[in-house]
């Protein structure tokens, strides 16, 4: 038998799934959103993302968390069962999180990611009238801010943490694609404030957000600060699977390079567990190709050594357990602060603040254990085979 | 499609989740930080079943939704 | 200037001896190559439990036990220390007959425990499933936070730390990995499944642990649970078991227990033994299906082959002292054990009568043959 699984159906997992099922393998894909398409398709995409899977055969799994690995076999559960999933091919297409920087006021109503502002108003955030900075770094940030005017907010600032010289020269070795979308980004956001170099400092108001401080010390009022510093790889299920064969680890899970990346690395994939390895094999100078860029956009949207001195004492870094900077500062490691004040314990494992402290205090994730995600405990029972 | 949280009703758009619906209500206390299933912060009391995560869950007519 | 004691080990077991060798007047450095109470410690469960395999067991746990107590209102809000007691659930009515005997021979030593009906026992925990037979409940036991507990016995000893990996102990000295040694006038053994590395004569096994926490849930359950079919699980055959044990705790999460397993090493979760303990905690406690776990983990309990710790001189020693061995109980009995080292290092009355816990015991044995 030669049975695909593929996990994550953003872009990567998507055409992976495709490719292996024209290949003639029999495909599951399994995601945990109510609809396949990723970060970049979210909600589908307006149908892009299901197009993608017309006219192959792809059972496709929606709602469904893949919640451990061991052997050959993925426990995924869905709102009301369990599954027993078994591979004899994986691809891994996890996709990539947020990265959340602390900063006095970032645990608000009002503050948020700025992916995640994306994300709620394709799932029907209503932001009409109401006035948003957007902040951080990356290219996200002109998508999100275009995306919010567009659905008719008020955009008070763009606040890009890079410095402009930075993100010129690599502005400069774009493809002409690339630079065309972004001159359409930048047309649309005419007239918004766009700061390099500059940062949130801070958000204030009392129940919510009202304003935020900038670096250079100005305050801009807001009912919304969304504020994303880059993205991580989602590699827990990667690091659970380390030294399993037949494992594929493609898309932003393996270094974050958008969506040509994702495509690219999820086709040939795609291609190889089907047993076409000289497709798979054409695909190699456009993945080296993404694989560069990842690395430019990686260097110019690094976030600068002064975010580090944004928490105070006081500040939440980990939110699930309410741990507070100054409770970590002066440890050890991870495993310590784990231990001692739970950090990192919670619900979400450590998906905020793991970079977080890897980023303030160069602490290292340690080990990946089953569940990565919440499961119930009937999931853990062991389900049913499918 | 007509939801309630913390016992008012409202109307909720089409493909609308359930995060969302909280915020456009402006719920107090009401915080989601990633609106795609990693942070936790979303999670409400939905038909019962309590912590489930909101942004990971599209509304359904007659839902009803505590946030705490 | 040297330290009167050295001790080598900082989980719970080696800080209660650090605390108690200060409190004697001792001057004290522990030798710590991980995290303090990233051993054992950090992966068990907090249980503070008087238990009566033997009369030797007894005295130990109960005796520490009263000392948790007494620390209780003393200790830092984040040991979470709550007296929350245990009840001993009965499935059946042979059980019952367990549970009836217990409450006599408890009473008998003047340990207050109260048997519970049915009724009472669904009036108590109404997530426990109907039908079982009743509980003996133990008021006196209590739940802690432990790995925040041995931050606080070690800052309270002021015990300097020494984060190296100790090699070698011998008379007044304790070798270290980095080339160095620690001179001390006494030195201690408290490195939980490793001991026998550095004690020679000492029998510990490994006997690995799974547990299960879940999401905060306020008020799921009041008192830690324990089938009492757990004794068989903890003391009965080698081979593995599991049993339903459940902790409550102060963040209103639940802790879910226990299995044991002899021989293995690993520290991975395994989903043979996960799944089979949640089977068995589900047969208790229906409702637990749907809660929302965050996360399962293992830890290694030190076994040794009576199931009583060592606790006092090493085997042929003159200023070297075991402290380690303690099975599934070093957090209940570590303030005891503490206090045995202490009096065995700077002289002065015992708690309990030593002779049961002494390491020689053993070597005594074999000798025999
Ligand atoms: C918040 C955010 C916003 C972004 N916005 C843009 C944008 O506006 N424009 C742009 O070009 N790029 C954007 N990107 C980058 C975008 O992610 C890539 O361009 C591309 O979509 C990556 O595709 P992928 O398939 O590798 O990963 P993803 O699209 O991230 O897909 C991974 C999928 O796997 C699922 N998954 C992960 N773990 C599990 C599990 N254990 N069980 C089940 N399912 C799981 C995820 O929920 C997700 O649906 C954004 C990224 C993020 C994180
Ligand atoms: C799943 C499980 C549940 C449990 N539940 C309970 C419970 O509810 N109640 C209860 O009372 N007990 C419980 N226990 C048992 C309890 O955890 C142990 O008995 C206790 O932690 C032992 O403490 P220790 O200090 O001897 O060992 P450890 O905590 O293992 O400490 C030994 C320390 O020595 C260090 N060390 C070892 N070798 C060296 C060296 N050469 N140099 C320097 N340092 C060294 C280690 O790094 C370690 O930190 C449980 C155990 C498990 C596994
Ligand atoms: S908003 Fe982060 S999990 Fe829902």
């Amino acid at each position: 038998m030669n049975r695909v699984v593929v996990i994550g159906a953003g872009p990567a997992g998507l055409i992976a799934a495709a490719c292996a099922a024209q290949g003639g393998r029999q495909v599951t894909l399994v995601d945990d959103n109510p609809e396949p398409g990723g970060q970049l398709w979210r909600g589908g995409g307006g149908g892009v993302a299901r197009q993608k899977l017309e006219g192959v055969n792809v059972a496709l799994l929606n709602g469904a968390r893949v919640v451990a690995a061991h052997g050959n076999t993925l426990t995924v559960e869905t709102r009301d069962r369990a599954i027993a999933l078994h591979w004899d091919q994986l691809i891994v297409a996890a996709g990539a999180r947020e990265r959340f920087l602390p900063f006095p006021g970032w645990t608000l109503p009002g503050a948020m990611g700025a992916g995640a502002m994306q994300a709620f108003i394709k799932s029907g955030l209503d932001v009409r009238g109401k006035r948003i900075v957007v902040a951080g770094t990356g290219p996200i940030l002109l998508a999100v801010a275009a995306l919010a005017k567009d659905k008719g907010a008020e955009i008070a600032a763009i606040c890009e943490q890079a410095p402009a010289w930075r993100v010129r020269r690599f502005a400069f070795h774009l493809s002409m694609a690339k630079i065309l979308e972004a001159i359409h980004l930048k047309r649309k956001l005419r007239g918004v404030p766009l700061y390099y170099g500059t940062w949130v400092r801070e958000a204030e108001g009392g129940e919510r957000v009202r304003r935020v401080i900038l670096s250079d010390g100005r305050a801009i009022d807001c009912d919304y600060a969304a504020c994303g510093y880059g993205l991580v790889p989602n590699t827990e299920l990667l690091r659970l699977l380390e030294g399993r064969e037949n494992v594929h680890a493609v898309g932003e899970c393996t270094g974050i390079g958008g969506y040509l990346k994702s495509a690219v690395e999820g086709a040939a994939a795609g291609y190889r567990v089907a047993g076409d390895d000289s497709q798979a094999n054409k695909l190699r100078p456009v993945i080296e190709q993404a694989r560069k860029f990842a690395v430019r956009l990686e260097r110019t949207f690094a976030p600068r050594a002064e975010l580090r001195s944004l928490p105070r004492d006081e500040t939440v870094v980990c939110r699930c357990e309410g741990v507070a900077f100054g409770a970590l500062r002066d440890l050890p490691n991870w495993r310590y602060a784990k231990l001692h004040t739970r950090c990192g314990m919670g619900p979400c494992q450590g998906r905020v603040c793991g970079p977080a402290v890897e980023f303030l205090f160069g602490w290292k994730p340690d080990s990946t254990r089953p569940p990565v995600l919440p499961a119930r405990v009937d999931t853990l029972m062991g389900g049913s085979d499918a | 499609m007509r939801i309630r949280i913390d016992g008012r009703e409202f109307e909720a758009p089409e493909q609308c989740s359930v995060a969302a619906a909280i915020l456009n209500t402006g719920a107090a206390g009401f915080a989601p930080l990633c609106g795609m299933g990693i942070c936790m912060q979303c999670r409400a009391t939905v038909d019962g079943a309590p912590l489930m995560q909101a942004c990971q869950l599209p509304c359904r007519e007659g839902m009803t939704v505590e946030t705490r | 200037m040297n330290p009167d004691v050295a001790i080598v080990g900082g989980g719970i077991v080696g800080a209660a001896c650090a605390d108690a060798c200060a409190a004697a007047g001792l001057c004290v450095v522990v030798v710590e190559h991980g995290v303090e109470g990233g051993g054992a410690t950090g992966a068990g469960m907090g249980h503070l439990t008087v238990m009566d395999d033997s009369e030797a067991q007894f005295a130990l746990t109960r005796c520490s036990v009263d000392l948790w107590n007494r620390l209780g209102p003393e200790l830092p809000a984040n040991v979470e220390y709550t007296p929350c007691g245990t009840l001993w659930v009965a499935a059946d009515e042979e059980e019952m007959g367990w549970v009836r005997r217990k409450h006599a021979w408890h009473a008998d030593r003047g340990l207050r425990t109260e048997i519970l009906d049915a009724a009472a026992l669904t009036e108590a925990e109404p997530n426990l499933r109907r039908g079982l037979a009743g509980a003996l409940r133990v008021p006196c036991d209590s739940v802690i936070y432990q790995p925040a507990a041995t931050r606080f016995l070690l800052d309270r000893s002021r015990a300097g730390i020494v984060r190296v990996r100790a090699t070698a102990i011998g008379e007044g000295s304790v070798r270290l990995a980095d080339g160095g040694q620690l001179s001390a006038g006494a030195v201690v053994n408290a490195a939980g499944v490793d001991a026998p590395r550095l004690t020679p004569g000492i029998e510990i096994e490994p006997r690995k642990g799974h547990l299960l926490i879940t999401d905060r849930l306020r008020g799921f359950a009041r008192h830690q649970l324990v089938e009492l079919g757990y004794l068989k699980s903890a003391h009965g055959s080698r081979g593995d078991s599991v049993a339903f044990n459940l902790q409550p705790r102060a963040t209103g999460q639940l802790l879910i227990g226990s299995s044991r397993q002899m021989g293995a090493t690993g520290p991975e979760v395994e989903p043979r033994m996960l799944s089979w303990m949640l089977r068995r905690a589900v047969e208790f406690m229906p409702a637990l299906r749907s809660l929302p776990a965050i996360r399962a983990w293992t830890g290694f309990r030190p076994c040794t082959p009576d199931n009583l710790p060592y606790i006092g001189l090493a085997p042929g020693a003159r200023s070297i002292y075991v402290a380690a061995g303690h099975e599934g109980l070093g957090i209940a009995t570590s303030l005891a054990t503490g206090l045995l080292i202490a009096a065995a290092i700077a002289g002065g009355p015992t708690p309990v009568p030593p002779a049961p816990y002494d390491p020689a015991r053993k070597a005594a044995h074999a000798h025999s043959h």
